[in-house]
């Protein structure tokens, strides 16, 4: 099972980018974590990851505007992958 | 803290519902006058009855939805609370309905006292919602341009109704005479001010996310509002110091302002990320196309010296523009709220801990069925189409116009009650388990 679960809802309408990142980001296992790629800030999703028990870190993306790392809130295996990718670069 | 585009900021659906559904209402009535009245209503602008249509469709319909879509973006987008939401709306959205029929009913009529009523109650109306959405705008920490123009639409809102009255005094007594020439004044205010201000400035933030476009580029979206609002303070001069070359100079670059706009609104619609064919979008391009045959007619008329039908321009702003873009928000704004509200009841109860018992939300494009929509737009599109006509060969084309003119707006109405007849049902469900 790969670490990372890469999910790009960049050319989804409103609320679609949100209902499938809550989604994929409930499907999670221990040690993984969803990379979300879309084209503006979530503006709905923080709140609703606070809410459900998620952490995130959202930077500028590459292929897309904005990247946001979702992660269950104490998965250290899973955070300390999401700092590592953020730490060395882009992949 | 992030931006968090909250459902708790969201006022009650029937808040924005209300005025969504009261606006084909509006279109209908509109359309019935049109028919007892019969063809000859559209030779002259003046006619009262077709001053009563113009005012039921300007306020019935547009200011109607336009204030009610306001309520509910202004918290959404910009994150601002309007305390006890759902009394401001009943204040507003009552007279605003008695005003306008008190107006139509006035000139239909021709019972003084009935202008009277409508000055007291869409005075009141507009003067209490320019004031709370104002003082609001101005405490958001959103530095959206969107709120800048929204600022800029309230004070052309305000103009347009401060001149309206006066026009209207006009008609209360012997003494006051009615001031025709302040017209153009009140309709440039309000259909370009308000109307045009207020569109572009929703469809800054709607267009890139509903339709996945670009954003519009940053000059278009810092300045063309500004210019907009001074070319109207500049032509408001002009009526005081009246110089037909800066006059001409000013019609031009209005033109423009709208030209550009139209222009850049189908380019980003053109090159859109997602190609899936969508209603909402139809109707932005017919809208941008009826602002460019706009310019373009106007255009040819003056160059040509040719004069235009009274209500060519009129049918080609009022419908073509503003209905048709509004119309076609609808189809988003409704769908969206209803999933808003039912994903928030069923937050409500995963935080009881009745996770099973959480109804499933439809996909937005299911709550208002596309095909429904489709139709809607097609009656809608053919309707515009003899209305343009109609202004020309009245004879031809006025009964087929308006009737297609009303049936488009029945089917609006019909797929509006339609999804909140769904919600309803849904909420019903969620009431009784919770």
């Amino acid at each position: 099972m790969t670490a990372e679960v890469l999910l790009d809802v960049s050319d989804l309408e409103p609320p679609e980018p949100l209902v499938q990142t809550l989604e994929a980001a409930e499907q999670l296992t221990p040690g993984q974590y969803l990379r979300m790629l879309h084209r503006r800030d979530p503006c709905m999703l923080f709140g609703n990851l606070d809410e459900r028990g998620f952490s995130y870190q959202q930077r500028e993306g590459t292929s897309t505007a904005v990247e946001v790392f979702i992660w269950r809130q104490g998965d250290a295996e899973a955070e300390s992958r999401v700092r590592q990718v953020l730490s060395d670069g882009r992949p | 803290m992030h931006a968090n585009l909250s459902l708790q900021q969201a006022p009650p659906f029937s808040v924005p519902a209300r005025f969504l559904v009261s606006a084909p209402v509006f279109g209908l009535l509109a359309a019935l006058v049109l028919l007892w009245h019969g063809p000859d209503i559209i030779s002259s602008r003046w006619n009262p009855p077709m001053l009563a249509v113009t005012h039921l469709l300007t306020l019935g319909f547009l200011a109607m939805s336009m204030l009610g879509a306001m309520l509910q973006l202004m918290p959404v987008l910009m994150g601002m609370v309007i305390p006890r939401p759902v009394l401001f709306s009943s204040i507003i959205h009552t007279p605003l309905v008695l005003g306008s029929l008190s107006l139509a009913a006035a000139w239909l009529l021709q019972y003084r006292w009935l202008f009277l009523v409508a000055m007291l109650l869409l005075g009141f109306t507009f003067a209490v919602f320019v004031m709370v959405a104002a003082e609001r705008l101005l405490r958001s920490v959103s530095r959206h341009i969107t709120r800048t123009m929204m600022l800029l639409a309230l004070l052309a809102l305000l103009l347009t109704a401060g001149l309206g009255i006066y026009l209207a005094a006009g008609y209360v007594g012997e003494t006051f005479a009615v001031a025709r020439q302040l017209t153009d004044l009140h309709l440039s205010w309000g259909l370009l001010g308000w109307v045009f201000m207020l569109v572009m400035a929703v469809a800054y933030q709607v267009i890139p996310m509903f339709q996945i476009t670009d954003d519009y580029p940053k000059w278009h979206q810092r300045w063309l509002g500004w210019l907009l609002f001074v070319l109207l303070l500049a032509l408001s001069l002009t009526w005081f110091y009246p110089l037909a070359g800066l006059q001409a100079l000013l019609g031009v670059l209005l033109a423009a302002c709208l030209l550009v706009f139209a222009l850049n609104t189908l380019w980003l619609l053109h090159r859109r990320r997602r190609t899936l064919p969508d209603t909402t979008m139809k109707f932005w391009q017919l809208a941008m196309a009826s602002l460019i045959a706009l310019v373009f007619i106007r255009g040819i008329a003056m160059l040509a010296g040719i004069e235009l039908p009274a209500l060519l321009t009129g049918v080609l702003m009022i419908a073509g523009f503003a209905m048709t873009a509004v119309n076609g928000m609808m189809y988003k704004i409704i769908p969206f709220l209803i999933w808003l509200h039912l994903s928030a009841r069923n937050k409500d109860l995963r935080d009881a801990g009745r996770r099973e018992q959480q109804v499933k939300v439809p996909h937005m494009r299911k709550i208002i069925p596309e095909n429904a929509g489709l139709w809607q737009f097609r009656i809608h599109f053919a309707a515009l189409v003899l209305l343009a006509l109609a202004t020309c060969w009245p004879a031809w084309f006025f009964y087929p116009a308006v009737l297609l003119f009303a049936l488009a707006q029945g089917f609006l109405l019909y797929n509006l009650l339609n999804a909140v007849r769904f919600y309803g049902a849904k909420r019903t469900a969620l009431q009784a388990v919770l």
